[in-house]
């Protein structure tokens, strides 16, 4: 009774907060309506007993996800920018609703009419058996779910710990190096800016790094290729200072595309 | 009281519950053209996700699922990292954050 009661006040908190994240205007306040879909998500979870994971929920997606959205928002300064509701195919919104609509109609049809609660089966088990196929292999006890969940992680799973871990990495070091090339585009903007010659909005490295590669398959057939390459050197930087600018990158790039062009000429 | 009300608590009711957010969050990724915004309802449809996951696990009294849903929310903290670093290169390039200004960029 008391568990249908925080059920159905949780239940209201996530489908207002969800219809808040879809309708708000100001990404800040659907910024928030998400922490408050959260926030209930997690009180779903705690109800059921995952108690470890409705706290997991709370400080990784209430408490570290939610605060990087709303960094990125008040950095990009889109706060203040409203979002305009116009379409540019006609009818995209209605559409939009019949296929999310559609979408509910499937589900729940397919949650009622079949499957393991549906009226097709004749007991219960038979649907869980043909979902999952190892029921009954990881049965919850009555110790506590912190306990349960690190023997079930760090014994069954270890590989996909060890391979969630490796994605952390990887996704920490591809933000580093993304917002790193970044700058110099700023840098070598503002330096052809300072010098009074108009540079294009996308610079000489990110031309150099992508010229670079197609060019060096250009000695088996072309050998004014090296000249080309040169060219676009000379075109863009066109004072001598901003060279400067280039010799970092090709420092800090992972590929070193003058050995690529080294390997194109041995080729012949 | 409580034996006039026949109406209990199944893992059902998580289960319908799991499918109106998901759609809730599918519609806003259709309709809003802020990427952050889109980027938000598809964390929508991951909850909805985990939801169902311990419905399940609670059902069938099997462990599964609450591993699932951790490895899920790992990942999904690191597609967040990856994505808003994306959407902060390309808001370098225009203030206003518009998706489908976003898709004519091409090369």
């Amino acid at each position: 009774m008391v568990d249908l009661i925080v059920f159905i006040i949780a239940a209201i908190i996530t489908i207002g907060g969800a219809l808040g994240v879809v309708f708000f205007r100001n990404p800040v306040r659907a910024a928030l309506s998400l922490v408050a879909t959260f926030f209930s998500v997690a009180l779903l979870f705690i109800i059921q007993g995952a108690n470890f994971l409705g706290f997991v929920q709370v400080v990784v997606y209430a408490g570290a996800i939610v605060v990087l959205f709303l960094f990125v928002i008040m950095l990009l300064g889109v706060d203040k920018a409203q979002e305009v509701f116009v379409e540019p195919l006609a009818g995209q919104r209605s559409l939009g609703f019949v296929a999310a609509g559609t979408f509910l109609v499937m589900s729940l049809s397919g949650l009622f009419l079949s499957g393991p609660l549906g009226a097709d089966n004749a007991s219960e088990d038979a649907g869980a058996v043909a979902l999952t196929g190892q029921i009954g292999r990881n049965p919850i006890d009555e110790t506590p779910d912190v306990s349960q969940l690190a023997g079930d992680i760090f014994s069954r799973n270890l590989v996909a710990f060890q391979a969630t871990a490796l994605l952390l990495t990887i996704a920490t070091i591809g933000a580093v190096v993304m917002v790193k090339n970044s700058r110099r585009i700023d840098e070598l903007s503002l330096a052809g800016a300072g010098k009074g010659s108009s540079l294009p909005v996308v610079p000489a490295p990110v031309e150099k790094v992508l010229s670079s590669p197609v060019e060096s398959k250009d000695p088996h057939d072309d050998p004014e290729a090296p000249e080309i390459t040169e060219h676009t050197v000379d075109d863009v930087s066109q004072p001598e200072d901003t060279e400067e600018f280039e010799a970092p990158d090709q420092e800090d790039s992972l590929i070193n595309f003058e050995d690529l062009d080294g390997k194109g000429e041995d080729d012949e | 009281m409580s034996s006039y009300i026949a109406v209990t608590l199944t893992e059902t009711w998580y289960l319908v519950l799991a499918s109106i957010l998901f759609s809730i969050g599918l519609l806003g990724v259709l309709i809003r053209r802020n990427p952050l915004v889109m980027f938000m309802c598809v964390e929508l449809m991951l909850n909805a996700v985990n939801v169902t996951f311990i419905a399940f696990s609670t059902r069938l009294g099997d462990l599964t699922g609450q591993t699932s849903v951790f490895f899920i929310l790992v990942v999904a903290a690191a597609e967040v990292v990856v994505g808003l670093s994306m959407v902060m290169m390309l808001s370098r390039r225009n203030a206003e954050l518009n998706v489908d200004d976003l898709s004519e960029l091409k090369g």
